[in-house]
């Protein structure tokens, strides 16, 4: 059974004289441990299906299951739930809270976890030094470069043991040699068994996954280098 | 989880310090204009006597003249005082378990130390029933017996004031003190006594403080003690007999005394058929030309018959609440703006797992907290005003700390403020609850 | 020009819209209310006494001893205390009065023509006055004669008395106008008094009600065993000369005597406390009320311009002049604020029916209606003009921007 099935979605954005369609009858399985990069023009859908997928936004028709679990029929407290536990998300922007230091920022899905206090101190310190920033603990993100906030928002996704991965752009904002890291970090992670989906309109970062997939006007181009090997971790060497 | 959604909201509202400002200041003025204002008007309006209110009750009978209105009431009711004759009789009732005129004279007291200049008082005319009526506390001494009141004994209760200054404090039972050209015997002191209003005497005597001397009623009809009457007298009918001096008092129409009664339980109606019964066999005499209209009113509704709140201070309370209203939906606004331009924020929490009804908790307790701090603005501020109030009244009105903050005060403006939180939180909390995740997280 | 687009707008934001719309309307209904019950406290308080009151100085005498159980000991006291009064350089005249006017209450009794049905019984304060009283009150005999030293008792008892009184309380107990040597019954037919005098206006505060200005005064040296009172006018320009002096001059003559000296302002002043503390609690609460709202039309209009920075700045690249952007957020403001008013004014006659209905005042008038809509919509326009003067000279050049 696939992590991901999606049948059939299909998403249409209205205002009050236009209707857009974002995702037309998309259909797509991605197994567990699978390290995918999706890809596409501008306005080809990107954005919205990771958002469909990290259950940030609702379908108008289709079905989507994680773990066999039937989303569209689940209360907001269980999608909630969904996302505390099964899913990490990294921004392009990389979306910290600036009221809240770098330990607060990932301890938030920890308390919407509800685990003890002990707990919390323990993997907030285990994710901060897996992504080199454990002494950085009472920084504001204000007071960060951009490399490092993001290394804080991949913390704060890791720091619930996700399954899957879902990142927007995470190398969007970030120079070359930064992105370079970045991605070092996202295949570590991949390497450990979390499944990834990336959206990006890099080339280079796209051709680093696993299986790639194109969106154009909402619908799927899947592309799967069958006779290529995976890329290995030691090809892509961290720049710095 | 209370507890972190404070944190998080205090973090939030510490990170726009200039917002935050703005946003107390709206709701910390909303808060202490009705806090001042409900302070104020609960010192008019307060029970001055809470455990026995309800059994206490001012007593008036209509002898007034059939021609006119008596003009200092409301149309229809009787005079605001009886007369000394209706005193006099309905003092005789074994139904109350304590009874007593109230009233007031003027004269001269005259210290027994020479530094002290003799100086005027008025003073409160009770019978012995006034004491255990009214609970008043003794720290020595105590009232006088049935027989002073009937004997006209040159007895007086004085206060604690009254003996500091009289007889430094000392306990001064038995000395005497002289009233006037006569001696008179010291046979209670009071303890702290200052019941808000003066409630047995709120015609001459609301905003207090209490009299310094209580005297038996009847010593005012001896002539050669030379007591004159200070109190609202109001007569009609032709005047008493020239030569009988006693006859102002026992036959004369002039009311000018309040009369209290203390009644046990179950006893109202039967005081009432009293009262009526007497008032119908005085008409057979030829007194009480009016229809029957007697009145025996329980002490709170004696209050608002002589309005002890004054009727701007109800008026000013409304005003003040809505004025609350009106900062409310200002902070609804303030709350808004701040939650949408914060909105970025509640997409990723909602990312990171939090539920709607968390967000939705989350945002009201923000508001609960930004209502509690400006209810603490509130007090500060009303605290102020009640402090400027207190001393731009002049003493007869409003004795010095007559207003300021007390714990009634805390309670309105601590219930204020978190209704206030919670009533302008609830539409902002909710949008935020609602707003979509997926668009607040892409841009930034 | 925009009305259209502005409505279409305002629709948009409407939550925002309605709560400003709500916060004009209360905001409307409580000035104009509270402002309406601010000028009548202030009538009552700015009501003319129709005597010389700042001139005056109230001065209170208590005696001690068994001489002043005698009248006619205290009847030369008085005398002689105010023809040394009268000595004082600068001051003006000066009388005996049985209790000072203005201070909100006194002493009153029930007036009837003589002979007539006790249905017309007028009630009136009353004061005890020498012969100098017109010139110490500044009242003018508009009918009549004053007091003259014959008039005034010589002893104590009932006698019959030559009275004064208002111009108002003639005409109460005479409507015919012909008040001048009618007799009148104040308790007992066989000793009526006699109206002499009628002085023009005098007003004193006495809970309300026409007998506050229909006022009686009797000839005579009031005292009572306790002690006297004086009134002393002076010239303004002697008043704290003779005001310092007084204590001193009469005590002087009697040594045993404790004496107040007070300015008849500062008696009216206790009198008026209430009113008093009513004016300075409703116009905080007027000053509060715009000043809050006058902060939320602020913000709404800064919140909607930063909104729409982007769009204005397409609106100028488009052609639109800088005038055009002010007209738009002013017009925006004021289609808010007219509709706010239009609420407020109904809320304003709900509220002004439950007051009335719990206190005895004046219904809205006219006046106060549009003082407090002129206002309101004037610090509207101020609060608008600042965040809108902002937004016109947005840089055309924003357009392109990506925010």
């Amino acid at each position: 059974m696939p992590m991901i099935e999606l049948v059939d979605v299909t998403k249409n954005y209205r205002t009050d004289l236009v209707e857009t369609c974002a995702l037309d009858s998309l259909s797509l399985a991605i197994e567990e441990g699978e390290f995918v990069s999706v890809s596409g023009p501008s306005g080809s859908g990107k954005t919205t299906f990771l958002n469909v997928v990290g259950l940030l936004d609702t379908f108008d028709q289709g079905t989507y299951t994680i773990d066999g679990q039937d989303v569209s029929k689940l209360t907001d407290r269980a999608q909630s739930r969904i996302r505390n536990e099964k899913i990490g998300f990294i921004f392009q922007g990389f979306n910290l809270i600036p009221d809240l230091d770098v330990f607060d920022n990932v301890d938030v899905p920890l308390r919407y976890r509800r685990l003890p206090r002990e707990e919390r101190r323990e993997r907030i310190v285990r994710s901060l030094e897996l992504v080199g920033l454990g002494g950085r603990l009472k920084h504001l993100p204000s007071q960060l470069s951009g490399g490092q906030q993001q290394r804080v928002a991949i913390a704060r996704a890791l720091a619930s043991d996700p399954r899957l991965i879902l990142a927007d752009e995470p190398t969007g904002n970030l120079d070359s040699a930064t992105a370079a890291e970045i991605m070092h970090l996202l295949h570590e992670i991949n390497e450990e068994g979390a499944t990834i989906l990336m959206v990006t309109h890099d080339a280079g970062c796209a051709a680093q996954a696993q299986r790639q997939i194109h969106l154009l006007d909402g619908r799927l181009i899947d592309y799967r280098p069958t006779e290529a090997p995976n890329i290995r971790l030691s090809q892509i060497a961290p720049v710095s | 989880m209370i507890v972190y959604y404070l944190k998080l909201a205090l973090r939030s509202l510490l990170g726009t310090p200039t917002q935050t400002a703005v946003t107390l200041l709206a709701i910390g003025l909303g808060i202490a204009v009705p806090t001042a204002m409900l302070s104020v008007h609960h010192v008019f309006a307060q029970n001055p006597l809470p455990e026995k209110s309800n059994v206490l009750f001012n007593v008036r009978v209509d002898s007034w003249d059939p021609n006119s209105q008596f003009f200092d009431v409301e149309p229809g009711d009787p005079p605001k005082h009886i007369t000394y004759q209706d005193m006099d009789r309905l003092l005789k009732s074994q139904i109350p378990s304590h009874a007593s005129g109230v009233s007031g004279v003027a004269n001269f007291v005259f210290p027994g130390s020479p530094d002290l200049q003799p100086y005027q008082a008025r003073m409160q005319l009770v019978h012995h029933g006034f004491f255990p009526m009214f609970d008043l506390p003794f720290r020595f001494g105590s009232g006088w017996a049935s027989q002073a009141d009937a004997q006209r004994q040159r007895v007086v209760v004085i206060s604690q004031d009254a003996n500091q200054k009289l007889f430094s404090g000392e306990n001064s039972v038995g000395r005497t003190l002289r009233i006037g050209q006569n001696d008179f015997t010291v046979v209670g002191v009071l303890g702290p006594y200052n019941p808000t209003p003066v409630f047995f005497d709120v015609i001459r005597n609301q905003m207090g403080p209490p009299l310094d001397f209580y005297l038996p009623f009847d010593v005012v009809r001896d002539p050669s003690l030379g007591f004159t009457i200070s109190a609202d007298t109001d007569s009609w009918g032709p005047p008493p007999p020239e030569d009988d001096p006693d006859a102002s008092f026992t036959m004369s129409e002039r009311t000018w005394i309040q009369y209290w009664v203390e009644l046990p339980p179950g006893q109202l109606q039967a005081y009432r058929d009293y009262v009526d019964s007497y008032t119908l066999g005085q008409k057979e005499l030829g007194r009480f030309p009016r229809p029957l209209n007697n009145r025996v009113t329980p002490l709170m509704e004696w209050m608002e018959v002589r309005n002890v709140v004054p009727p701007v201070s109800v008026a000013l309370v409304w005003i003040s609440l809505l004025f609350l209203v009106v900062c409310c939906l200002n902070l609804v606004g303030l709350l808004l703006s701040r939650f949408l331009a914060s909105a970025p924020q509640l997409g990723v929490h909602r990312a990171l797992g939090a539920s709607r009804s968390e967000i939705f908790l989350q945002r009201l307790l923000e508001c609960e907290l930004v209502g509690a701090m400006g209810g603490l603005a509130g007090i500060a501020l009303a605290s102020l005003a009640l402090v400027a109030l207190d001393h731009s009244l002049p003493d007869r009105m409003a004795p010095p700390g007559t207003f300021g903050i007390d714990g009634y005060s805390l309670l309105v403006a601590f219930t204020l403020s978190l209704i206030a939180g919670l009533l302008s939180g609830l539409y902002p909390a909710w949008r935020a609850c609602r707003v979509a995740p997926a668009h607040q997280l892409k841009l930034q | 020009m925009e009305i259209g687009p502005i409505f279409r707008s305002l629709s948009r934001n409407k939550t925002r819209s309605i709560l400003l719309i709500l916060e004009i309307a209360v905001t409307l209904a409580i000035v104009l209310n509270c402002w309406n019950l601010m000028m009548q406290q202030r009538e009552s308080l700015m009501r003319p006494s129709g005597i010389d009151e700042k001139n005056i100085i109230a001065v209170e005498v208590q005696t001690f001893g068994p001489d002043y159980q005698d009248w006619e000991y205290r009847r030369q006291v008085v005398s002689r205390d105010v023809a040394a009064l009268r000595q004082l350089p600068g001051v003006i005249d000066a009388t005996p009065i049985s209790n000072f006017p203005l201070q909100g209450g006194g002493s009153s009794l029930q007036a009837k023509p003589l002979g007539a049905r006790d249905t017309a019984l007028t009630r009136a304060p009353v004061y005890t006055v020498d012969d100098h009283m017109l010139r110490t009150l500044d009242l003018e005999i508009v009918a009549g004669r004053a007091f003259e030293a014959g008039d005034l008792r010589s002893e104590d008892g009932p006698v019959i008395m030559n009275v004064i009184v208002t111009q108002d309380l003639a005409e109460a107990l005479f409507p015919d106008g012909d008040a001048i040597g009618q007799t009148i019954d104040t308790g007992s037919e066989e000793w009526p008094d006699i109206i002499v005098g009628v002085v023009d206006a005098m007003h004193t505060p006495y809970g309300g009600g026409p007998m506050e200005s229909q006022i009686l005064f009797y000839p005579g040296f009031a005292s009572r065993a306790s002690g006297m009172n004086y009134l002393i006018r002076t010239e303004p320009a002697a008043f704290d000369s003779v005001f310092s002096a007084v204590d001193g001059v009469l005590l002087e003559s009697e040594p045993s005597r404790v004496v107040q000296v007070q300015t008849l302002l500062e008696i009216k002043g206790g009198g008026q406390v209430i009113s008093r503390f009513s004016v300075q609690v409703l116009s905080t609460i007027i000053g509060l009320l715009l000043f809050v709202t006058t902060l939320g039309i602020y913000g709404m209009t800064s919140f909607s311009v930063t909104q729409r920075t982007k769009q204005i700045g397409t609106r100028r690249a488009l052609g639109a002049s800088q005038g055009a952007i002010l007209r738009y957020f002013l017009l925006e403001s004021l289609v808010v604020t007219l509709i706010g008013s239009a609420l407020g004014l109904i809320a304003a006659s709900g509220l002004d029916v439950l007051i009335a209905s719990q206190m005895d005042s004046e219904r809205l008038g006219p006046t106060v209606l549009a003082t407090g809509i002129l206002l309101l919509w004037s610090l509207a326009i101020l609060a608008t003009i600042v965040p809108a003067l902002r937004a016109s000279k947005l840089s055309p050049a924003l357009a392109t921007r990506t925010v």
